[in-house]
């Protein structure tokens, strides 16, 4: 009897939580600041950046997760650089756009002079000479060799100029040098020494870190580009992000540049704190499989990628994100290069009626389909939203595959697993060649949508090979036509980059290629 | 026949002290409230895997108006939190009683080799002591990591860790029957020993074996609530106690009963297996206690 | 007694090669390339296979495990495949962490535990005993991770008294307690139970046992006697339970890293087997099972100390 007494006192004890604190929160109260030591605000000149995840290491040329390229951006500097709008390239360590000759394949560029390493060691173009052959040093591990691809030698012509020897015409060149792969190492360093104490020619240095935790970085007094206002950084690893928002409510940090859009609302009502969305070139679209997909025979059928792709109200999905993110018929976003204002109608726009009598006339509406998508939230809740406007069309039985990431990965490669695929694209370099050879080239690609067309593939090649602007374009814009037109891809959504930061601070943003730049952000007074 | 008699009176003591008959009311409960899961939600109208996302984080009955029908809320992806807990419950119980099962039949398989077999006894037991003792989540993990995240993976890891206690018990009662046999067996035809002792063993630790299935279903709920928050149990989106609690977290400023609530019922049916199992030790068997 | 430890040592060396071969195994099985992985998703196929070759990943299963084994005989146990770094030193940052979260549980469960036991002994069938007799089942029954969710929904969350996560000192500093403590209690629980259950056990044995007549009958004081005495006679079966139990905690201390963001071995090794980082993996799981395979021997040879009945050829 008295056992069950107490049994009752706990079922009371419990029932009792959840009463008082499932009371609904409109408002979420922020916890009481100030009264742990550690919980003390941010001494006031230290500006802190929650990360969150481990950043796997600083050479610049092995690595590019995004937190190591969010540390290395402040570190290192590369030849040239996209503008904040994300349209154009201008020189960074390079001192003006480079020369070519008229075949196109040398091309002379001239670096700024009196520029140093933190180490003291000196930029020029013995630099340049070493980092671009470590690019290509199958020993070094570079994350990117394909950046250097087209440079077959690189020839030093004085202290301050290089010429580039390629084997194509790249009109993809500038694109690639503003890519942190390509940042400029010096040659004394050492590339695993690197991954831990970097080494760059940027306006902040490292000058200690916690492996997994914390880095700090400190102005670099002989930065030769002026001085930035915030002269101390701090980057704490904070895994899980309802602490990190709450790491924000309390002050401890000054600022997130990775929101999840699921968390938005709570970081919108966080008072002195603002919420911001940036344009970002990453896409989520979707991938049709044709003559490697798990049922062929509905998916060799033209008719039937159309119709399903007809399914999809895009716009009411873009909807529900509340405006952080924007929806696009063109493959390529508009901070691309390669976007034109025509590729807005290309592609089979959202049209139900016409999906369903697609569905019923060619008879398809039992076959299975299997859609792939990883677990990642974000593109879970879409693929589902594509299986229920499949269903809506007619289609009785699709069905989610979702798994790991890194099982994804792989299994987004193999024939015959899956029909329609999930799948993103950072788009970093903001330029619509490395958008397709890498997706969706039949050689060069990473072999998930498996689209053969050479038609296709010539697009792309020619836009590559060649250093004509407006020859590039019109190639990106068929090849962009082209695979919308064959169904084999649709763009889903284009992602705005989601931040909060304090506002003791302004002028605070994340640029198109998801990196932000601390030495152009202020203090407001 | 005694046997059946004593099982009978067995029963009835149980009845009689109350925990236990709270314990096993709780369990039928739930068991009911699962089952029942598609009727249920055939009237509350909800699918446990239909997402409504304007529909997000919604408070349940305690803030009716603002609840939209949901009895018990919804989660970040608008999915009413009522159908998930209960299809999930059938998930966390199937795949529960499935390992137990799996590590039932081959416990008990082992540990009658390990008792009848002299040789094999040295190998089987120190591969179990080793199986009981090394860290079960850490097994688990490996064996999924290399298997693939399924649920048909995790119940497989989970049951490799309920075999020791299972063998270990059988294997001792066939030894201690193997004496008594010893002599008898010499003196008949030399046929058969292994038929002998199993048909002579088993029904002897029948109890024990209830015994030790009711506790070792209570920690097969706990892991796979586990390897689930761990994210490598049952895939997301499936419903799972412990996914739920998992993705729950994140919203905890804004929406505790998310996780509240399967963490209470994880805790409750745990609990309430392992009061079973603990009374009914001490009906059939309570030199146990300390091995399992 | 020598013998007794070098025969274990010689078993353990043969356990731990066989861990080695299985984890080996299951990550060569498991799908997922960690070379596409380090790579990053903007890689071509021609970077990912470049990649493959640099990691050595593209030589045979019994070569690669060969050099992490000859590696290992040096004192070296690998290079992680997403760091370039060794990961001797990785482990070196973590491994405390981990360590300070299971020796602080351990005392947690010691401290409140035993005590609570014997009183609940002495207070036998009362309400109190009840009450606590209750609470240890409840603790064994209880997710520590979900204990782990709740301790930080009241106490980050709704009071505000203690941080929502993370790790930077040892526990007998101020900052370290603050922040161990939640992760402690929610690891330390169900051991504590355990303890409780045996200090309670103990204590009634020796409660109704001959002692104390002969003790009082000598003069010595009631209390001082329960309490050395029950003290005493709970010290095997607590040992057991340590030895037993310290998988289960190792195990815990994973999912509590994850509750709590602590950067320790469990994180680690979590983020490893994600990243298919096969010789992180491996090298994680052996430091633990090497830990594991120590304390069993110790716990073994305590056994000696505490009984002298035991002895082993």
């Amino acid at each position: 009897m008295k056992r069950l007494k107490s049994l009752v006192v706990f079922m009371a004890l419990a029932l009792f939580l959840v009463g008082c604190s499932g009371g609904g929160n409109e408002s979420p109260e922020s916890p009481v600041a100030n009264t742990t030591p550690e919980q003390t605000p941010a001494v006031d000149d230290t500006f802190n950046i929650i990360l969150n995840a481990q950043p796997t290491g600083f050479n610049p040329l092995t690595t590019n997760d995004s937190m190591s390229s969010d540390i290395n951006v402040q570190i290192y500097e590369t030849l040239y650089e996209r503008t904040p709008d994300g349209t154009d390239y201008v020189p960074l360590l390079a001192d003006d756009m480079p020369e070519s000759s008229e075949d196109g394949l040398s091309v002379n560029i001239k670096l700024k002079e009196g520029i140093t390493f933190t180490n003291g060691d000196p930029f020029n173009a013995e630099t340049v000479k070493f980092t671009i052959e470590k690019i290509k040093d199958k020993e070094y591990g570079s994350a990117r060799a394909s950046i250097a691809a087209s440079i077959e030698s690189v020839e030093i012509i004085n202290d301050h100029e290089v010429k580039l020897n390629l084997t194509y015409p790249d009109g993809v060149l500038i694109a690639k040098l503003s890519h942190m792969n390509s940042a400029m190492i010096s040659p004394n360093s050492d590339g695993t020494e690197l991954m831990t104490n970097p080494v760059g020619t940027g306006p902040y240095k490292m000058t200690s870190s916690v492996a997994g935790s914390e880095y700090t970085l400190e102005y670099n007094e002989n930065y030769w580009g002026g001085e930035p206002e915030i002269k101390k950084i701090v980057f704490t690893v904070v895994a899980e992000t309802s602490t990190a928002i709450s790491r924000l409510e309390t002050g401890e940090a000054d600022f997130m540049p990775v929101v999840p859009v699921t968390n938005v609302n709570r970081v919108k009502q966080i008072p002195n704190v603002e919420f911001v969305t940036s344009p970002s070139s990453q896409i989520t679209y979707l991938g049709l499989r044709t003559n490697s997909a798990k049922n062929q025979n509905v998916m060799s059928n033209d008719k039937a990628r159309q119709a399903m792709l007809m399914a999809i109200d895009r716009e009411a999905y873009v909807q529900t994100l509340e405006g952080n993110a924007l929806g696009l018929n063109s493959i390529l976003p508009a901070s691309l290069f390669g976007y034109t204002e025509e590729s807005e109608d290309y592609g089979y726009k959202y049209n139900l009626e016409e999906a369903k009598n697609i569905i019923a006339s060619e008879g398809i509406a039992d076959e299975p389909i299997t859609i792939l998508t990883s677990t990642v939230p974000t593109s879970q809740t879409i693929a589902e939203f594509i299986q229920s406007s499949l269903k809506a069309a007619g289609f009785t039985n699709v069905e989610l595959l979702p798994q790991e990431f890194a099982t994804y990965l792989a299994t987004a490669k193999l024939e015959n697993e899956f029909d329609l695929v999930i799948l993103t694209w950072s788009n970093v370099t903001g330029d619509g060649t490395e958008f397709f050879d890498p997706n969706l080239h039949s050689v060069n690609s990473s072999q998930r949508v498996q689209y053969v067309n050479p038609e296709f593939d010539k697009l792309v090649d020619e836009s590559r090979e060649t250093i004509d602007m407006e020859v590039r374009l019109e190639k990106l814009d068929a090849a962009n036509k082209l695979c919308l037109e064959d169904a084999v891809v649709a763009p889903l959504y284009n992602s705005y980059n989601t931040f909060a930061f304090s506002d003791k601070y302004k002028d605070v943003t994340v640029l198109p290629g998801t990196y932000f730049s601390v030495k152009d952000f202020k203090y407001a007074k | 026949m005694q046997n059946k008699r004593g099982f009978r009176a067995g029963f009835k003591k149980l009845i009689k002290n109350k925990m236990a008959t709270l314990a096993l009311i709780f369990i039928i409960i739930i068991v009911a409230l699962v089952l029942l899961a598609p009727v249920i939600t055939n009237i509350t109208g909800f699918d446990p895997d239909e997402s409504i996302i304007t529909d997000r984080l919604l408070p349940g009955f305690w803030d009716w108006e603002n609840a939209n029908g949901h009895i018990l809320g919804t989660d970040h992806l608008g999915r009413d939190t009522l159908s998930r807990l209960l299809y999930g419950g059938r998930t966390t119980l199937i795949v529960a009683i499935t390992s137990t099962s799996i590590g039932l039949f081959f416990g008990v398989t082992l540990g009658v080799l390990a008792g009848y077999y002299q040789r094999l006894d040295n190998l089987i037991m120190r591969i179990m002591d080793i199986l009981f003792t090394f860290p079960g989540t850490l097994l688990a993990m490996l064996i999924v990591s290399m298997l693939g995240v399924s649920t048909f993976n995790a119940m497989l890891a989970i049951s490799i860790w309920s075999i020791p206690s299972f063998a270990r018990m059988v294997r001792s009662k066939v030894l201690s029957v193997k004496q008594e046999e010893y002599i008898t067996a010499v003196k008949a035809l030399g046929a058969n020993d292994l038929r002998i002792i199993i048909a002579h063993t088993i029904p002897n630790i029948l109890g024990t074996i209830i015994v030790i299935a009711t506790m070792r279903l209570a920690s097969s709920i706990m892991s796979i609530a586990t390897l689930s928050f761990l994210g490598l149990g049952v895939p997301a989106p499936a419903p799972e106690w412990g996914g739920m609690i998992a993705t729950a977290k994140d919203f905890m400023w804004d929406r505790p009963n998310l996780i509240i609530i399967p963490g209470l019922f994880v805790m409750f049916t745990v609990i309430s297996f392992n009061l079973l199992g603990d009374k009914l030790s001490d009906l059939f068997d309570p030199t146990l206690k300390e091995n399992i | 007694m020598a013998r007794y430890i070098f025969k274990r040592l010689v078993l353990m060396v043969f356990l731990l090669l066989g861990i080695t071969f299985i984890v080996f195994l299951s990550l060569y099985l498991a799908p997922g390339d960690p070379a596409e992985l380090v790579a990053g998703p903007n890689a071509t196929a021609d970077d990912i296979a470049r990649m493959r070759v640099f990691l050595g990943l593209d030589k045979p299963l019994f070569v690669q495990y060969g050099t992490y084994l000859l590696g290992l005989l040096q004192g070296d146990l690998g290079t992680s495949i997403t760091t370039r770094q060794p990961i001797l030193n990785e482990i070196a940052i973590r491994l405390p962490f981990t360590i300070n979260l299971a020796v602080a549980a351990i005392i947690l469960a010691t401290v409140i535990g035993i005590p609570i036991g014997m009183i609940a002994a002495v207070k036998k069938d009362s309400f109190l005993d009840q009450l606590m007799t209750t609470t240890s089942l409840m603790g064994i029954s209880i997710p520590n991770f979900w204990l782990g969710s709740m301790l930080i929904l009241v106490f980050a969350v709704k009071l505000g008294w203690l941080s929502t996560g993370g790790m930077t000192d040892f526990f007998w500093t101020p900052t370290g307690f603050k922040e161990v403590i939640l992760p402690a209690f929610a690891l330390g629980t169900s051991v504590a139970a355990q303890f409780m259950r045996i200090g309670r056990n103990a204590m009634i044995g020796v409660l109704q046992s001959d002692y104390i007549r002969t003790a009082e009958a000598k003069g010595l004081k009631k209390k001082r006697i329960i309490f050395v005495h029950g003290l005493r006679n709970a010290l095997i079966p607590l040992l057991t339970v340590f030895g037993t139990s310290f998988g289960g905690l190792l195990g815990g201390a994973i999912v509590t890293e994850k509750v709590f963001v602590i950067n320790g071995l469990g994180t680690y090794l979590l983020q490893s087997i994600n990243a298919r980082n096969y010789p992180a993996v491996q090298s994680t799981v052996l430091i633990i099972a090497v830990m594991f395979v120590l304390v069993n021997l110790v716990v073994d040879l305590l056994y000696v100390v505490v009984d002298p009945r035991i002895s082993y050829e």
